[in-house]
């Protein structure tokens, strides 16, 4: 930690570490004179001795630069510089990388964006995996999907010790407004427990209660955060104030959270479910219509499949004094107990996961193609390689180099790919992405694009192996390629020097020279 | 100059350590030093100081800061920080250890065998 922390404060004030370390030795060679010349010795072989005792100044400084870990980020940069004057010295080959690593990394980043926000993150919600769906199904009527009645809610509520709690919800559009600036919005209309079940409470004020669930006592409203903020100015005063829906009077008793958002709803005033004691009797309980819907929170402890057979057990009970129950029966009815995000995500989850298929054969294909591009550049620089390494360059120092240089490659086309990705993301949204379920949850995030410059670093060093490889099995030939040229080069300014002179005596000269 | 020893390696760390624990010293300073508490029986190679000294900066065990040298130059003293005061006592016994070890082998004598 404190050799980190070291590292870094020197790494930030490069030019200081550097001055300081001249000045110190410069320093030390000065003391050392001025004490020399008072013993007594000249300033001349005092010069000298200083330089036989300390050794070369240069060679200190880059173990002291050792000392502290910094020499590693100066080769580091000089091997990025290295690279990047490479790379623009082969515009058409960098260009043509560059291109499909952008088309590629974006193209996945688009596809990956809207699979991660409506199959793979968490709702905005505390332990989402808790939430469940209810819903009546008869599929031997034909209704796979009837939703619930308030008949269900009333008499499952409490009744179902799987469920820690049990709310209905249904989707509205409603006039709001004062006559004369009024608008047509997104509603809901929730039970009381609605928001405790997802595990939400308001910002502001509070939710409803159970005695606001008749049509004589509903005349009250929470609004969104979004909501509250365009239409009163985000003024905290608006508690208890009126707002007119469909031109009834309510009163505003809560305000959401700003994060708060249902699935894909785009609610903005939330109003209870009310109901009369007649649309809860049990003549009704089959009279879901698909309209309203049940959500609940399983227990801590409790599993999907215990709520399902208490459920069950619950119909079964209630069905045996059912004067329909023959022909409920008969129709299949149950009601099914589902994850609350698989359910809502159900119907595109095979599209997208095939849209993801696609889009990762499109970046093996590009990947294979850069990888050829790299391979047909490395085959023009074999000679290079080898005349470094014989000049003294270790195959590690080479290798690192080919690293660096592939993975500036693909880290460039990674940083194109975000600017590609954010576009694609934003022309999904023009064609309609955002009517997917979940789809207004789509964003292009700093998560996302970590994630996908990661990759791109991860890919430049898979791309380095192939290139690694095929230097290391050209090596031994591409010596033998360089002594070759080089001989016959010597050989013909050899020839050069002495046509005129007669053949057996060049010959003569060049065994002599061998 | 009397006849001076060679530094046994691992050894310049704990008398640079020792050095800078008598008073904050520049790099010369600490050249000067560790001569002085030898009398003058070990010589440091020059070379090799200035990266011993980095060495135990980047480890904590000594702290650098730049002040005026006593002909009022522009210098970096270097002064034992408490992580360093700690390595220190461990190499001093340590190497106590070591010594009296070895010295005890070697002054053995037929009679003890």
């Amino acid at each position: 930690m404190q050799r980190l922390r070291s590292l870094f404060r020197v790494l930030t004030r490069r030019r200081d570490f550097e001055n300081g370390m001249s000045e110190e030795l410069r320093f030390h060679i000065e003391q050392y004179t001025d004490d020399l010349v008072r013993s007594g010795i000249s300033r001349e072989k005092a010069g000298r001795m200083i330089r036989t005792e300390l050794g070369n100044p240069i060679n200190i400084k880059a173990d002291c630069r050792e000392a502290f870990g910094v020499h590693f980020f100066d080769e580091f940069r000089r091997q990025v510089s290295y690279a990047a004057r490479l790379l623009q010295k082969a515009p058409a080959f960098t260009a043509t990388a560059l291109l499909t690593l952008a088309v590629c990394f974006g193209a996945n980043l688009t596809i990956f964006a809207v699979i991660d926000s409506v199959l793979l993150r968490q709702l905005p919600f505390p332990k989402p995996d808790r939430l469940m769906m209810i819903f009546n199904t008869y599929p031997k009527a034909g209704v796979d999907r009837d939703g619930s009645s308030l008949t269900n809610y009333y008499e499952r509520r409490g009744r179902i010790p799987a469920f820690a709690s049990l709310s209905i919800y249904a989707y509205g559009m409603e006039i709001v407004g004062e006559p004369g600036s009024t608008e047509r919005i997104q509603t809901m209309r929730v039970s009381p427990d609605f928001f405790s079940t997802l595990g939400l409470s308001p910002a502001i004020g509070r939710t409803f209660t159970d005695e606001e669930t008749t049509s004589e006592t509903d005349h009250v409203a929470v609004l969104s955060d979004a909501f509250w903020r365009q239409r009163y100015n985000a003024d905290p005063k608006v508690i208890g104030k009126q707002i007119r829906v469909n031109s009834v009077p309510r009163t505003v008793i809560g305000i959401l959270p700003p994060s708060f958002r249902f699935l894909s709803s785009d609610a903005r005033v939330f109003l209870p479910l009310a109901s009369r004691a007649e649309d809860r009797a049990p003549s009704r309980r089959h009279s879901g219509g698909n309209v309203i819907q049940m959500i609940a929170r399983l227990q801590p402890d409790a599993t999907l499949a215990q709520a399902q057979s208490e459920i069950d057990a619950q119909n079964e009970a209630l069905e045996v004094d059912d004067p329909q129950a023959k022909m409920i029966a008969d129709a299949g009815f149950r009601s099914l107990v589902v994850p609350l995000r698989a359910d809502h995500v159900a119907a595109v989850r095979p599209v997208l996961l095939l849209l993801e298929g696609g889009v990762l054969v499109l970046l093996l294909i590009g990947a294979v193609n850069v990888v050829n591009l790299l391979l047909i550049r490395a085959s023009g620089r074999g000679k290079e390689l080898a005349v470094r390494q014989a000049l003294g360059a270790g195959w590690r120092y080479l290798l690192s180099e080919l690293l660096v240089e592939s993975t500036l490659l693909t880290f460039a086309g990674g940083l194109l790919g975000l600017a590609v990705g954010a576009g694609g993301i934003q022309l999904l949204r023009g064609l309609g992405a955002d009517r997917l379920p979940l789809g207004n949850h789509i964003v292009f995030d700093t998560r996302l694009a970590l994630a996908g410059l990661v990759a791109a670093i991860v890919m430049g060093i898979v791309f380095t192996v192939p290139v690694a490889w095929f230097h290391l099995r050209r090596h031994l030939a591409a010596y033998a390629d360089i002594n070759r040229s080089a001989f016959s080069r010597i050989g013909s300014a050899a020839w050069n020097r002495h046509c005129e002179i007669r053949e057996m005596q060049c010959e003569h000269d060049l065994a002599a020279a061998g | 100059m009397g006849k001076t020893a060679d530094l046994l390696p691992g050894t310049l760390d704990m008398l640079i350590l020792k050095a800078v624990s008598l008073k904050s010293l520049h790099g010369y300073g600490v050249l000067l030093r560790i001569r002085q508490i030898s009398g003058d029986a070990l010589e440091i190679p020059q070379g090799s100081l200035y990266p011993a000294l980095y060495r135990l900066e980047h480890q904590g065990l000594i702290a650098a800061d730049w002040g005026q040298s006593e002909n009022n130059r522009r210098a970096k003293y270097y002064t034992l920080t408490a992580a360093g005061r700690r390595r220190l006592r461990e190499e001093t016994a340590g190497w106590n250890r070591l010594a009296s070890a070895i010295a005890a082998a070697l002054s053995a004598t037929p009679e003890e065998v």
